[in-house]
């Protein structure tokens, strides 16, 4: 054992890498690993097919999709499950305070609309309450950036037309108490009555003011139901941008499941 | 196609509540347009109801561009979601408090799956 031993470990000893040996400067063969039945590799077929090409954008598409379900979209709504559930607890009431029974259903508008794109039927978001929001603060600025004597001018003249106004209605009441002062034109008050009226449903129509959502429960609210709201606003958005992409996965199924069976009808005709 | 810009929800109550705080929900005088949302309520809203509500959702009004609708009420009228091919509205499952998101259960990868063989 011990002489087969020495034998080994003598020629292990003989194997030395030294870069100037004779035995390593002939070039050793690449070992190339090779199937027998794989065919050799042709530049011209890395294109893939459009099969192949539509399969990889689904994949792409998929993985997106599942990305997006599984984080933010899950997420959102189980955050806003949550706080609305914590506002019910502590507004303490035995009826869910902040529930069906409570819903408005004087007419409203929507605050959040759908905005289709028509050319790539893609569907956005617009929040209505926030525009709102910024086109009535741009006259505030404005109003603030007025001189004193302006303010002060306007002040007057309102206060002149306040005053016109009640010298005015003080000499029709007198006349009409009095019946001096000629007829009463009935006719011209009652056109007087229906325009005023007819001004103030065009004003009203014109001026549908939108509402805030979460008045409809009550002026003062917990603050949970104000980040329940922050919440599910990110969920609806993930929700439009989830139903963005299925859209385009279920136009990519359509494509691929139609080039799946006319290929093989192609495949037939150019053996026959 | 501009004229559908609403949203539309068929949810239990918790989910309308959640989509109205979102600012989905409106309310009109109009005829078969009165609102955009419908509560179900378990044991009291029937399926036909849920079916009445998403063919007035789908078919008859023109103003949805999508409709959202829990994915455990989805289950109660499958074959009228499966079946369902119209380009507008689209209908979206939405998970709802008892019932959080089940990928197992979302429609559009079962089509996935069911293109790859699986």
């Amino acid at each position: 054992m011990s002489s087969q031993l020495e034998k080994i470990t003598k020629s292990l000893e003989n194997i030395s890498i030294d870069p100037d040996s004779k035995d390593q400067q002939e070039e050793t063969p690449l070992i190339v690993l090779q199937d027998e039945h794989s065919p050799d590799i042709d530049p011209d077929s890395s294109k893939l097919s459009s099969v192949d090409e539509k399969t990889v954008q689904l994949v792409q598409l998929v993985a997106d999709y599942e990305q997006r379900a599984n984080h933010s979209f899950r997420l959102n709504y189980i955050n806003g499950f949550l706080n609305l559930s914590r506002a019910n607890y502590n507004a303490g009431s035995f009826s869910k305070r902040f529930g069906s029974d409570k819903f408005d259903l004087r007419p409203y508008k929507a605050c959040k609309d759908i905005v289709v794109d028509e050319k790539s039927l893609r569907f956005t978001v617009t929040d209505r309450l926030a525009q709102q929001k910024a086109a009535e603060s741009k006259p505030a600025k404005i109003s603030r950036t007025s001189s004193y004597n302006e303010k002060i001018a306007d002040i007057t003249e309102s206060h002149e037309i306040e005053m016109d106004e009640i010298v005015k209605s003080r000499t029709t009441s007198s006349k009409r108490n009095t019946g001096l002062g000629g007829l009463k034109n009935r006719r011209t008050t009652e056109k007087d009555r229906t325009s005023e009226k007819d001004s103030n449903n065009s004003d009203h129509n014109e001026k549908i003011k939108l509402i805030d959502p979460i008045y409809q429960f009550g002026a003062l609210t917990p603050y949970q139901l104000k980040q329940a709201q922050g919440f599910f606003s990110s969920a609806l958005e993930d929700s439009v941008e989830l139903a963005n992409i299925q859209k385009q996965i279920e136009a990519l199924i359509g494509e691929i499941t139609q080039l799946q069976k006319s290929e093989p009808k192609e495949k037939i005709q150019s053996e026959t | 196609m501009a004229k559908r810009s609403l949203l539309a929800a068929i949810a239990d109550e918790d989910s309308v509540t959640g989509l109205l705080l979102a600012g989905v929900g409106q309310v009109s005088n109009e005829p078969g347009k009165e609102t955009n949302f419908i509560t179900v309520v378990p044991g009291k809203t029937t399926v036909e109801q849920v079916e009445d509500a998403f063919e007035n959702f789908t078919a008859e009004r023109d103003d949805i561009a999508i409709l959202l609708i829990n994915q455990h009420i989805a289950d109660l009228i499958r074959y009228k979601v499966d079946n369902y091919t119209n380009a507008f509205p689209a209908i979206l499952e939405i998970p709802s408090k008892d019932h959080p998101y089940d990928p197992e259960k979302d429609s559009i990868l079962k089509k996935v799956r069911r293109l790859f063989g699986e």
